[in-house]
This record gives C-alpha cells, structure tokens and sequence, in this order.
C-alpha cells in the first residue's frame, strides 16, 4: 500500500461510460491511482478537492466543455502546472493548435491504442518528475 | 416683291444691306440668286407652296449674299392678287435669324454633348422635380426601365417606376426631402419597375437639386442595377451555409464514429496487452463493450444510409396493407424490454382500417419516437402511444411526461441543421439524425409528422399515415 501511494493520481473527465472505463482501468492496471469524472463540475471540484498529478479530458461534455475546464485549469496558479491531456474525438488540426496554445500537454485523438495512451501520460509524469 | 414666275421685282434698303447687294444686281434676277442651292428642293417646295396659297408664314429659309456668306432667314410671305384672284406678285419679309439660330445651335450642342456624357455613364442617371416628374434620364435608365425616353420624361416617377409595395414609404420620403424635413439619404437601394412588369434591384446614389436661391427644387439621382450581384451575393451565402452545414454534419459524423471505435480500439489493445492481468470475467466485460461499441457504429452507419437514400429520393418502401394495431403493440413490447424503468402504454381506440405501408420503416419510426420519448423524460414516467382515425389519415401519437421542448424549438427538432447546430455544442449520442430520418420516412408515406410541447410538462409526437379510402374497404376493418 506505501508504494501505491507514492504513485501519480490521474484524473479521468469523461463523458461515454465505456471510455471513461477503459482509461480508468488502464490506468490502473498501470499501477496509477485514478479518480472519474463523467462531467465537468464533478471533475473541477475533484481536481481542488484532491491531490491531481495528471487529467485526461475529453472536450465534448455535457452542460460546461472541455475547453472551459481546459481555461479554468491553466488560468489557477494553484492548478496551471497539472498537465492536462486532451482525449478527444474531433481530429481538426485547428482544435488540436488550439489546445495547445491553451497549454493542453499533448492532444490524443480517439480511437486510440491501450499501448499509445499509457506512453503518452507515462512520458508527460516522468518528465515532470524531472523537472 | 417676286413675280408669280420666280422673278424679283423689288426689294427693301434692308433687304438689300443684308445680302449686299444694290439694286440693279438684284432686280430681274430669279429667287434662286438669293436662296441657297441645297436644299434646293426646299426653296421650290416653299415656292409652290406659295403659289398654291398665296401665303407662307416663318418659312426657315437659308440666303446667300453677294459674298457667297450663307444667312438664315424666317420668310412670311403674302400673294397680292388682282380682280380675278391671278396672283400679281409677293410681297415678302425675311427675318435674319442667323444670330438666334446660331446660339440655339450652341445651345443644342452643349445639350447633345451633356447628353452624351449622361449617355455614357454606366449608371442610370434621372433627375425628379418637386412635383414628382422626371426631367432628365439618361440611356442607360431607358434601358433599365425598358422605356423610350419620351415615355418617361414628364411621367410621375413614383407612380410609374415604384413597386405598389414600397410607393407609400418612397414618396413620403421624398415629399419631406423636397419640404426640407429631412435630410437627404445619400445612398439607398430600392427596387424599380420595368415595363415588363419586373422589379429590379437599384443601388442609389441621391444630390439635391436646388435653385440659385438655395431652394429644393429637385433630386438628381444614379443608379446602379445590382439584381444580378445580390442575387450571386446571396446565393454565395447559401453556399457558404451550406458548405458549412455539410462540414459540421461531416465533423459530426467524424465525432459519433470515432466514440464507439474508441471503444473498439481502446479494449481489444488492452485484452491483447493485459491478456495475463485480466480475469477472464473482465475479459467478458470487456468484450461485451466492444459488442455495443459495433452496435453503435452499425445504427450510425444505417442511419447515415438512411439519410442520403432519402436525400436523393433512393429510399424503397416495401407496402403492404398492415394493422397498425399489432405494429405498434410489438413497438411497444419491445421498448419496454429495452428501457424497463420507463411504463410504455399503447392506447389505440376502436377498430382502424388497415394501412399501406413499409412495416419495417414505421417500426422504425416508433422506434425512433419512443426511444426519444424515454431519453428526455423521467424513469418512473409514462410513455403514452395512440392511434386513432381522423378523417382521411391515421394519426399515431406518442407522449411523454418529460422536460418537454421550448416554443420556439418544437418544430425544428425534425430540422437536420437544428440537429447539427445542437450536436455540435451539447451532448449525448448519435447523429441526432433520427428525427429527420423519421420526417422523411413519415412523408415518404405520404404523411406528415409534427410535434407538440410544453416546457415541464413533457411533449407529444405525432405522425399521419393517409389511409387509401377504397382499398381499404376492400381490405375491410381490423378486428
């Protein structure tokens, strides 16, 4: 149990049960603690409430998007340095700048592999530890 | 004085300082000595005309002197006659003109010439009096209107070139221009009149008129036929709609596809890279995912078919004479194995005639409409679906207790475009097409498909299948 505490906690903010699942399992089968989010207001009040090294966010959700959580996060001095990962399922090169530019750590278009989504946040943790 | 034969007898001291001429030079000499050669026509024709009557009034004559200068003169001329009515001789008077003619020359000159520029101005140029009239138009506004000139000069431009529906608003506008009320509008656009009773889309450009005193007495305006243009200009916005509908439904389509294969993607990798770590009832969980994630893809890809087959008229109905009865029990039936928390009910009163149609689509759009029914209203609530004859039609019903839908929405909800715009910004799954598809599969049929709502209190969908009076008979009454 010590050693599980030690590791990161991914925060999971997704809508379609089925994906929010999978992540979350995959992530935990990663050995990553993870918290569900199916909408924005639950995964804006976990990210305060909770220790959040990482989110995955997914940006078509109901009622508030994924862009305002992505704005909210990034414009919190407290929250700005989690690194969020955009999940989505819009491909347009547009939304995938836009994230960026909005400070999104890497913009991940679904369908996605199990392999490529744990690489990705596997990377963005470890070089944050490093930093 | 001129004999009857042509012969000058006499003439006057200012007659003679005008030709220069003196006296002897002059007398005995035919007419023809005074009157220019060309035409010479004219001057035989004023001659006999002379001859005939006895008499010629302001006659334009052209006289050439001694010098051989060329004079205008108007010639009145009266016979002088004896007992028996032979004419004796003329006695003429000839006004030199040369000088008024020449400044009327002048004068039509510097008209033709302004003329000319107003004639080769792209634009359509008309001038408007304070009475209404129109003083000047230029070719170009002749060829807009597809009137000559002469049937525009004069003519109340308002009630001749303005569409009935604007006159009123235009010539109010106009009378407190011309009262100094307002100040002038210096660009407009309104519509003219053509003779052919068309209606064209005119750009204005206004000035006012006003004389040295300062007072308006008129409005000159230019005005460019820009039908053409905004009629492209629309039809460029229409495109532009339309293009951007296409590209949200194809971002849409992109979206709702992408979801379920997520799904896919996301579970068979991790069964293939967790194989040894997942139990074999995760895996079966697992599994069972993917099973619905292709389920979904394969509605979303019906429904996609089933969209462009009704966009391009491809869609083929397999009709047959059917009890709407049983045809809504078994929608009902299976619905409430689909969504057991919600209590499905089927009211159809008394016996109904048989109806022509494809089972399988109006299934469909029961399907469709009781699916909605569930999605936007409680669990727990009840779900209502009726059919009753109503004159020529069935009408088949089916209502909610649920959120209900605004005013202003109910009837765009079978819109494709409502549904983009929604799917776009808000949740929940699919294409949001089912609707259309049933308004096209409904009117496919021959039906109609409406909806009635009230916020709070949930709505009611309607659809009418027209029933075939005479085969009905034949195929008489269901039990």
């Amino acid at each position: 149990m010590a050693k599980r505490n030690n590791r990161e906690t991914i925060l999971v903010i997704e809508d379609d049960p089925d994906i929010c699942g999978f992540a979350a399992r995959l992530f935990q089968l990663e050995g990553y603690r993870v918290l569900q989010a199916e909408d924005s207001e639950t995964g804006l009040r976990l990210v305060r409430k909770k220790r959040v090294d990482l989110v995955l966010l997914d940006l078509r959700l109901p009622k508030i998007d994924g862009w305002t959580v992505l704005k909210e996060l990034k414009s919190n001095p407290e929250l700005s340095s989690i690194p969020v990962v955009v999940f989505t399922a819009s491909a347009a090169a547009s939304q995938r700048n836009r994230a960026l530019a909005e400070g999104a750590a890497a913009y991940l278009v679904k369908p996605l592999s199990a392999a490529k989504l744990r690489k990705t946040v596997a990377h963005i943790l470890h070089h944050k530890g490093r930093q | 004085m001129v004999s009857p034969e042509g012969i000058i007898l006499n003439a006057n001291n200012a007659a003679l300082k005008v030709l220069g001429y003196n006296k002897g030079e002059l007398i005995g000499k035919p007419v023809q000595t005074i009157y220019a050669p060309e035409p010479l026509s004219k001057t035989k024709q004023v001659f006999e005309k002379w001859r005939k009557t006895g008499k010629l009034r302001d006659e334009e004559m052209d006289i050439i002197t001694k010098k051989g200068d060329k004079r205008q003169v108007l010639l009145s001329a009266t016979a002088v006659k004896d007992k028996e009515g032979r004419i004796l001789h003329s006695i003429s008077i000839q006004t030199d003109i040369t000088e008024r003619k020449q400044a009327e020359e002048a004068l039509r000159g510097e008209r033709d010439r302004a003329q000319k520029y107003l004639d080769v101005a792209g634009v359509m140029l008309v001038a408007l009096d304070a009475k209404q009239k129109v003083s000047l138009i230029n070719k170009r506004g002749c060829e807009i209107l597809g009137h000559p000139e002469e049937e525009i000069i004069g003519k109340n431009w308002f009630d001749n070139f303005v569409p009935d529906r604007v006159r009123s608003e235009v010539v109010a506008v106009f009378n407190k221009l011309m009262a100094g009320e307002i100040e002038l509008v210096e660009y407009y656009e309104n519509s003219v009149l053509t003779k052919t009773g068309g209606e064209l889309l005119i750009a204005w450009h206004n000035t006012v008129l006003t004389d040295e005193r300062g007072n308006t007495i008129g409005i000159l305006s230019s005005g460019e036929d820009i039908t053409e243009r905004r009629l492209l200009w629309k039809r460029m916005i229409e495109y532009e709609e339309l293009s951007k509908l296409k590209s949200d439904i194809l971002s849409t389509v992109s979206h709702e596809l992408r979801t379920p294969l997520a799904i896919i993607k996301g579970y068979s990798t991790m069964l293939v890279d967790y194989t040894q770590k997942l139990s074999s009832k995760e895996k079966t969980e697992h599994l069972r995912s993917i099973d619905n994630a292709t389920d979904r893809l394969t509605e979303l890809v019906d429904h996609l078919l089933d969209m462009s087959r009704l966009d391009a008229g491809l869609l083929k109905l397999d009709m047959a004479f059917t009890s709407i009865s049983k045809v809504i029990k078994g929608a009902v039936a299976e619905a409430s194995l689909r969504t057991p928390k919600h209590n499905i009910a089927s009211h159809v009163g008394g016996r109904l005639p048989r109806v022509n149609i494809d089972t399988k689509r109006i299934r469909q759009v029961l399907d469709n409409l009781i699916d909605n029914a569930c999605k936007y209203s409680k669990e727990g609530t009840e779900v209502v679906v009726s059919a009753q004859r109503e004159g020529k039609e069935l009408v088949v019903s089916v209502a909610d207790q649920g959120t209900g839908i605004h005013a202003k929405e109910v009837n765009r909800v079978f819109d494709r475009l409502h549904s983009a715009e929604k799917r776009l910004t808000s949740q929940g799954e699919g294409l949001g097409l089912g609707l259309a598809i049933s308004k096209g599969l409904v009117e496919a049929h021959g039906g109609r498909i409406w909806a009635e709502s009230e916020l709070g209190k949930g709505s009611t969908f309607y659809f009418s299948l027209p029933l075939d009076t005479k085969r009905g008979h034949n195929h008489g009454e269901e039990e």
